[in-house]
């Protein structure tokens, strides 16, 4: 199934923006700055394993469960 | 009195310098938070770093060395600057050393201090009602991770930069309450009691030219690959210059990371055969886009312009100034004018080794900036 990527990604936007626009775009540039572009995922990009278990320790990472 | 002081001193000795920072301080201030102090690297570090707590024992007193200073209108040598910050404008403050950064870099003790201090997690801690100001050694080569991490545990923004010794590259240091580092950062948390805002300003247009970093050494800052082509070629091929005349076009065209539509710039340092070695660490997979230069002076007068009109009076300005950036002007015989740009505010600030928002960057200004 692709578009896990962009799940988890949507999730930590979600959990630590918490609705406030200046929190979802700092969450989103701190995952562009980890090397993962949020923008570049959508729900047809494929479930690349590697990617998959990078974006899961980032959001590990912010203590947010998946 | 006033809110937010700066000041500089060019006194040939350290105590001599930090006598005359102090005077014109406690002419102008009280109740003085904190002090916050850049200095050449020129003066004795302990000396200065004894004698700045010295002088002010009852406020926190931080600050670093530097490649170049900036207080008000001008651009420094060889001087120190320092400004106060008073309880209207700061209503609480706390400070904490993070030490061995190049052995680890924990977070936890430092965001324990801030914790206890202000009665609120680091996580929950409200990003607008609070914001931190980070000073690391220069040399490190620890300055992303370190700001990986602090963004991973707190919604707080922290701005700052990293610590210089004059061109020289041999140590950078760290003073906090009288107390002298190296391999080490500083993280300060202010409650300020006036708006505030974080600015982040660079000079480079950012063109439809992307080089992909394919194959990296993250920890080295060196880049193998770009676009599975070795790395000099491919960054030659994208900027149209010769391979062999790369290195004079670092300064005009560094590469950037782009997100929510502006450049987080990353500057060549050096090519080392068909490497090429970054002032700052690129991630493999990243994009990053070809920047072209534009007016420092101009865009940096339009920042400040945009600022007056949506803040109305400034209270004052604490500046990250890349030093690549004062290496420029002062090749085009403009760092009079840069300082021009803020002499209607009180400011300080410093030439740094690289600066600190969200991520370390390169060639560009950060400011903490205090407003009515």
């Amino acid at each position: 199934m692709p578009g896990r990527i962009k799940q988890i990604i949507d999730k930590v936007v979600q959990v630590k923006g918490r609705g406030n626009p200046i929190l979802i775009k700092s969450t989103k540039l701190k995952f562009t700055l980890k090397g993962i572009d949020p923008e570049a995922y959508t729900m047809s990009s494929p479930d690349d394993p590697l990617l998959i278990a990078r974006v899961e320790d980032i959001a590990r990472s912010f203590g947010v469960p998946l | 009195m006033k809110h937010m002081v700066s000041v500089f001193s060019q006194h040939l000795s350290p105590e001599g310098a930090v006598r005359e920072i102090a005077e014109q301080i406690k002419s102008q201030a009280e109740n003085i938070k904190i002090v916050l102090f850049f200095a050449s690297s020129k003066y004795e570090p302990l000396i200065i770093g004894r004698e700045m707590k010295k002088a002010f024992p009852d406020s926190i007193v931080v600050g670093c060395t530097t490649a170049g200073e900036l207080a008000n209108g001008k651009v420094l040598n060889e001087s120190i600057v320092a400004t106060a910050l008073d309880d209207h404008i700061i209503h609480d403050v706390a400070v904490a050393v993070i030490k061995n950064l190049s052995k680890d870099i924990n977070v936890t003790e430092a965001f324990g201090t801030f914790e206890r201090h202000f009665q609120v997690s680091m996580q929950e801690m409200d990003f607008e009602k609070y914001v931190g100001l980070v000073l690391v050694d220069g040399l490190s080569m620890a300055e992303e991770r370190l700001m990986d991490i602090i963004g991973t545990k707190t919604d707080v923004h922290f701005v700052g930069g990293s610590a210089g010794d004059d061109l020289q590259f041999k140590t950078t240091f760290l003073f906090c309450d009288g107390e002298v580092y190296t391999d080490a950062a500083l993280l300060v948390v202010l409650k300020p009691g006036v708006p505030h805002e974080i600015v982040k300003t660079q000079s480079f247009a950012v063109t439809d030219r992307i080089l992909v970093a394919t194959k990296v050494d993250e920890v080295h800052r060196t880049v193998y690959e770009f676009n599975g082509e070795p790395a000099a070629e491919a960054y030659a091929k994208a900027i149209g210059r010769p391979v062999e005349e790369l290195e004079k076009y670092f300064m005009c065209n560094p590469v950037g990371l782009v997100a929510a539509g502006e450049p987080f710039v990353r500057s060549p340092q050096k090519k080392d055969r068909n490497k090429m070695v970054f002032y700052c660490n690129i991630i493999e997979g990243m994009n990053l886009y070809v920047l072209e230069p534009t007016d420092i002076i101009k865009e940096t007068s339009q920042v400040l312009d945009d600022l007056k009109q949506r803040r109305g009076q400034l209270l004052g300005i604490i500046q990250f100034n890349c030093i690549l950036r004062t290496l420029e002007l002062l090749k085009e015989g403009r760092l009079e004018n840069y300082g021009e740009l803020f002499v209607d505010i009180p400011m300080v600030g410093f030439s740094t080794y690289g600066e600190q928002y969200f991520g370390h960057i390169n060639q560009t200004a950060t400011m903490l900036v205090l407003g009515e």
